[in-house]
């Protein structure tokens, strides 16, 4: 794999993905955890598809189709993004890790990022036309936007996902990139309730994790995909309401990440520091309970203002309680072992939601179970 | 009287791979010991065992009289550990995560003793600034005011000279001496660089293949300090000589 052409930290990433699967293979209870999780995933998947709507999915690509440029352009803008972020990415990696020191020269690192884009490209391309074709088999009668939608997406993505291979090569973009991501995470106004009870500095830790990832943008995709949901005519209130919606969201999303994160690493910190865990959960539990209800009133305001029905209504807070709560619980499990956290909620979530299609009165008491089992393993590590 | 310290047939493995065979160990407060020995001989293992955060799969540990297996936190709060540099969170100031750690312990705020020492070693202007631009020796000044807050019964240090300037290893040094001596402290400090702590230990352990090899009492080190021929150093690679022959 590693040859004087290119950067060895192909060969690294080579190696490291064999030495990986030979530990996986080494330990069967988890090869089976993490083989059985795949399988529930990819399960999951294909339940949805098959009853995914097919028609309204194909009238809203055809309408798409129907304006080739503002579709493409959209495309287009879509893998600009993803290629320039990740290619940068990679790059700021390069040139900050150990790497840094080691005298590897400029030309096989661009040989490296060009080999690396145009794959991803490829890739990118690929599963836009897979995800079109599977549109497809779901109607009777997709020739009238087939070809044409097929051609815009590999025409759009191709072309943006290019210059944003262009962009990310020039050198000076890199170093920009690198500032802007940097952030910072001073909040604008103190939140008392956090800073009364005992262990503030932890509440204080999520909330700043938080800002600096809302603050370091990035989230542009979410927000192209959010102005593609967007149907035409749709009334001010309305907009508004889906707008609010989407930064809530992505706010939701971002700060629940950062909690779990730093409550595994806060976990690692004190490791060896007299914290019961009744006071580690009380401390950690705070600033994302107070994020649900916050994002409860405002997407409640959303949701409003869009004239949703009153189910979403009711729904909508049990959504954001039931989700921190078990993110929450998640998080202290693995705290010591935060790898599969994320494969482990998504894997609860789809596991409560199969549930919830096949007999909907199962779903709460599935969660409650999951949430208990879940912090009765957390208090057993010590 | 009890141990600060008491290590009791104390084995683990990492798989196939035994890294502690029945390692036996003591500590009296005011004890000052350097855990000494070659790559891999098990000084970070036992190291991550007394401190709780490994369980080991064999053997007893008492903190001060606490078992860490029945009550860790109990134990854990008779004990400090200095913190890696590596895990210390970059958007915190120091002095939040001095904080926490003080709150963790049930003190109030960052406690006089932990400033003063932050003066001493030249932390103050880095106090409230944020961790993440922090140079090596800053972080480490940082992670052993960590495991030193609150003067714990037991301390713990793992190579904590590494990247601190002269003056700063120095300060820590005195500083860990007076905690022994006045406070009844005991110290247990794992490093190579043996030239830096032989002037200050009580008691020297060599630890080899996870076992207990060799160990030098305070009369022998003042025998080895007052000979100009003779080091810690030159004792120990004796000493690895012989159980290699």
């Amino acid at each position: 794999m590693s040859t004087p052409v290119l950067h060895p930290i192909l060969a690294q990433t080579w190696l490291g993905l064999r030495n990986q699967l030979h530990a996986q293979l080494s330990r069967p209870g988890e090869a089976l955890f993490v083989g059985l999780a795949w399988a529930a995933a990819v399960a999951l998947a294909v339940f949805v598809y098959t009853r995914l709507p097919g028609e309204p999915i194909a009238a809203a690509i055809e309408s798409a189709a129907r304006s080739p440029w503002t579709s493409g352009i959209a495309l287009g803008a879509f893998g600009f993004y993803l290629l320039r972020t990740s290619l940068l990415l990679l790059r700021r990696h390069l040139q900050r890790s150990w790497w840094a020191a080691l005298p590897i020269a400029t030309a096989r690192e661009t040989r490296t990022l060009i080999l690396l884009g145009a794959s991803l490209l490829n890739a990118i391309v690929l599963a836009a036309d897979l995800a079109l074709l599977a549109c497809a088999a779901l109607v009777t009668n997709p020739d009238r936007w087939l070809t044409a939608a097929r051609t815009i997406a590999a025409l759009g993505l191709g072309v943006g996902g290019l210059l944003g291979l262009l962009a990310a090569l020039r050198r000076d973009a890199a170093v920009e990139a690198s500032a802007r991501r940097s952030g910072h995470g001073v909040p604008l106004f103190r939140l008392p309730p956090l800073d009364r009870a005992s262990l503030p500095t932890l509440a204080h830790w999520q909330r700043i994790e938080t800002l600096r990832r809302f603050r370091a943008g990035g989230r542009w995709w979410q927000w192209l995909l959010l102005g593609l949901a967007i149907p035409a005519g749709i009334s001010l209130p309305s907009l508004a309401g889906l707008v609010l919606m989407g930064v809530v969201l992505i706010w939701y999303g971002l700060a629940m990440t950062a909690a779990r994160e730093t409550i595994a690493h806060a976990a690692r910190l004190s490791a060896a520091t007299p914290l019961r865990f009744g006071a580690f959960a009380f401390a950690s539990a705070r600033y994302p309970i107070l994020v649900a209800a916050v994002a409860t009133l405002w997407g409640t305001l959303a949701l409003l203002l869009q004239e949703a029905p009153r189910l979403f209504l009711i729904g909508w807070p049990l959504l954001m309680f039931g989700w921190v709560l078990l993110e929450l619980a998640v998080a202290w499990h693995v705290r010591r072992q935060p790898r599969h956290a994320g494969l482990r909620l998504a894997v609860d979530v789809a596991a409560i939601a199969g549930a919830a299609q096949t007999f909907a009165p199962l779903a709460p008491f599935l969660w409650a179970a999951l949430l208990a089992w879940h912090f009765h393993r957390a208090r057993k590590i010590p | 009287m009890s141990h600060a310290l008491l290590i009791e047939n104390l084995a683990h493995a990492y798989g196939e791979t035994p890294v502690l065979r029945g390692v036996d160990l003591a500590l009296a407060p005011g004890d000052f010991m350097a855990l000494i020995g070659p790559n891999g001989s098990g000084k970070t293992t036992l190291l991550r065992a007394l401190s709780g955060i490994l369980m080991p799969q064999q053997g007893r540990i008492l903190i001060d009289g606490v078992d860490m297996r029945s009550d860790p936190v109990g134990a854990k709060a008779r004990l400090g550990l200095a913190i890696d540099p590596e895990l210390l969170p970059g958007a915190l100031t120091g002095r939040q995560c001095l904080t926490l750690f003080a709150n963790i312990r049930g003190l109030a705020g960052v406690p006089d003793d932990s400033l003063a020492l932050a003066g001493t070693l030249g932390f103050m202007p880095w106090l409230d600034r944020l961790v993440e631009e922090y140079s090596l020796g800053t972080r480490q000044k940082l992670g052993i005011l960590l495991g030193l807050v609150g003067s714990p019964p037991l301390i713990v240090l793992d190579e904590p000279m590494n990247g601190l300037d002269p003056v700063s290893a120095w300060a820590i040094k005195q500083h860990l001496v007076t905690l022994t001596r006045e406070r009844g402290c005991a110290v247990l400090l794992a490093t190579h660089a043996l030239e830096v702590a032989e002037r200050f230990i009580t008691r020297a352990q060599l630890l080899l293949e996870g076992r207990c090899a060799r160990h030098w009492d305070e009369p022998q080190l003042i025998v080895i300090r007052h000979d100009p021929t003779r080091s810690l150093e030159q004792a120990m690679v004796e000493a690895l000589r012989e159980l290699a022959a």
